[in-house]
């Protein structure tokens, strides 16, 4: 598969992935970029031992855990180093989260229900997400995904149901 | 059971389930409505999933994507904050065992000192004379020579005296390395194996009235005289402890020069042969009933050669002395000549500089609040400089060195 091929048939169902994974556009971008990247780098090395679709799945879940995962890193310093050291109002400004009736919840509402289910999805651990969006969004089976995300079969199974039971609960809190 | 079956529902709604399983999660849904709304649920979450749509590449995706590809080159890009993956485990291992080695540092219960308020007002433990180190044990170094055997007795004997050379000063230094602190000189346990070096000492060190400190060449003999060795005996005879006492005495002196220490006294000793009774004596040797010169004279002026830091050079101080006892124990205890120059004690009060020999008194200067004594080194040794009549007063007292 020459890389031209390879971006054409994969650029835009990883963008996608990461769309569900990061939540937001920019951030898909991004992440998708770094995917693609990586796979073009590892593309002569791939041995067809599964298929391509589920390495570069692979990948991308991969790039953004790891991403997840520095950025707590990154959380937990800034904590440890404002705490200790600095000021927190002159270093930075104060985050505030948004109210019940901000701008963020004007902004769902506008976009109806797809905004809601992602906020939702967001909500969810990383691997949780994972396997939700493999399943529900990709369409992928219970071994491919295993398969990406390096779990038991059974595992997946299981988890799969627990993030539905969640997600039934966060959407029904959602507002109408 | 329920809640197995429950769990199955996801699998079911994907049809992932094998038929045996299948069958009982359907017989289940029938038999029980609670089951059906569940799936119900299940399915309207995994329809609302699915529904989310599928997005096009943004404009310039592949643009982008390629002068990424430049920019980075064939570097991957790092995915951790602080340090790769691999070297964590180390770093936690290393941090471990930092903390480890603080918690046992600060686990360890520190030796209780007294303490006081020494000349120059630092505070500074007090040892007794059992806690006192064996500073002049030389046997190790005297089974080393033992070792080079009996036949060489006489290079055996130049070599002790040279270790004995070298070490006594630099013991003494280390001992009185903190000028101003209490000064403890004691007996060496002798060591079964210590030869006549180091029971020489032994007597020079022991507690007994200072007077009797330069007559210690004159060491006991016995059995210490010779050193016991698997070979056999190396005996000394009398010129050559002598040689080896007058060697270590000269040594002792010397740091007591460096020190600024007249003479040491043994805190036990009653008579001093002092008008003050020997209390201000007791400061330099530092017996724990002895009132510091600091607290008794209130105003006591320090410096120590070189910079600010501490060091090992002797300390130079200007005391402020009100009575004639003081005046005299001081002088007495810098080891000068003659009577201290008159003082019309108590409208004047006498600044003494004590300070090791050589170096006198330019001038003082009462200064609205302090007292400033400026020194120098002259070189040699006048009485007279060390002291000047001042107006009584409470000022603190400085001392300054000038060239």
């Amino acid at each position: 598969v020459s890389e031209q091929e390879f971006l054409e048939k994969h650029s835009e169902l990883v963008f996608n992935l990461a769309l569900r994974l990061t939540g937001n556009r920019s951030d898909a971008e991004d992440l998708a970029q770094d995917a693609l990247i990586r796979a073009l780098r590892a593309l002569p090395g791939f041995r067809g031992d599964s298929q391509l679709s589920t390495w570069v799945y692979r990948i991308t879940v991969n790039a953004w855990k790891n991403r997840v995962r520095a950025e707590k890193s990154r959380g937990f310093w800034k904590t440890i180093s404002f705490g200790a050291f600095g000021n927190k109002d002159e270093d930075e400004p104060v985050y505030e989260p948004a109210g019940n009736d901000a701008p963020l919840d004007t902004e769902l509402e506008k976009e109806g229900t797809n905004a809601v289910v992602q906020k939702a999805l967001l909500q969810l651990d990383a691997d949780d997400r994972a396997i939700v969006v493999l399943r529900e969004i990709e369409e992928r089976s219970y071994g491919e995904i295993a398969e990406v995300l390096g779990l038991a079969e059974g595992t997946v199974k299981s988890r799969l149901f627990r993030a539905r039971a969640k997600l039934k609960l966060l959407l029904a809190k959602a507002p109408a | 059971m329920n809640d197995q079956i429950r769990e199955k529902l996801s699998a079911y709604l994907d049809g992932a389930l094998p038929d045996a399983e299948r069958q009982a999660v359907e017989l289940e849904i029938a038999r029980s409505e609670d089951m059906r709304l569940e799936l119900e649920a299940l399915r309207a979450v995994s329809s609302a999933v699915k529904g989310l749509p599928r997005e096009k590449l943004p404009d310039g995706f592949a643009a982008r994507l390629e002068s990424r590809r430049a920019r980075e080159g064939s570097t991957p890009p790092r995915d951790y904050f602080i340090l790769p993956p691999a070297y964590r485990p180390l770093a936690f291992a290393l941090s471990t065992a930092v903390v480890a080695l603080v918690v046992w540092d600060r686990t360890q219960t520190p030796d209780i000192v007294p303490q006081r308020v020494g000349w120059d007002g630092e505070t500074v433990g007090i040892k007794s004379a059992a806690e006192a180190p064996p500073s002049f044990d030389v046997s190790g170094r005297l089974a080393a020579m033992e070792e080079a055997g009996s036949a060489d007795k006489a290079a055996a004997n130049e070599l002790t005296a040279k270790k004995e050379d070298d070490a006594a000063p630099a013991t003494l230094g280390k001992q009185h390395s903190a000028p101003g602190k209490p000064l403890e000189i004691q007996e060496s346990e002798p060591a079964p194996s210590a030869g006549g070096a180091g029971a020489g000492f032994a007597a020079l060190s022991a507690p007994a009235p200072a007077d009797s400190i330069p007559t210690a060449p004159a060491s006991p003999p016995s059995a210490a005289d010779t050193i016991e060795g698997s070979t056999g005996y190396i005996a000394r005879n009398e010129e050559e402890r002598s040689a080896i006492n007058e060697r270590l005495y000269k040594g002792f002196e010397e740091e007591k020069k460096r020190m600024g220490i007249a003479r040491i006294v043994d805190k036990d000793a009653e008579e001093t042969g002092l008008a003050s009774g020997g209390r201000d004596l007791m400061a330099l040797q530092a017996s724990p009933e002895a009132p510091s010169v600091a607290q008794r004279t209130g105003s006591v002026g320090a410096v120590r050669g070189g910079s600010g830091r501490r060091s090992s050079a002797p300390i130079v101080k200007a005391l402020a002395l009100k009575t004639p006892e003081a005046l005299l124990a001081a002088w007495a205890a810098a080891g000068l000549a003659g009577e201290p120059p008159a003082v019309k004690f108590p409208g004047e009060m006498a600044v003494f500089l004590a300070c090791p020999p050589g170096c006198g008194i330019v001038s003082v200067q009462s200064r609205k609040k302090l007292v400033v004594v400026l020194y120098k080194d002259t070189g040699y040794d006048d009485p007279s400089a060390r002291v000047r009549a001042l107006a009584s007063s409470e000022k603190p007292v400085v001392v300054k060195r000038v060239e």
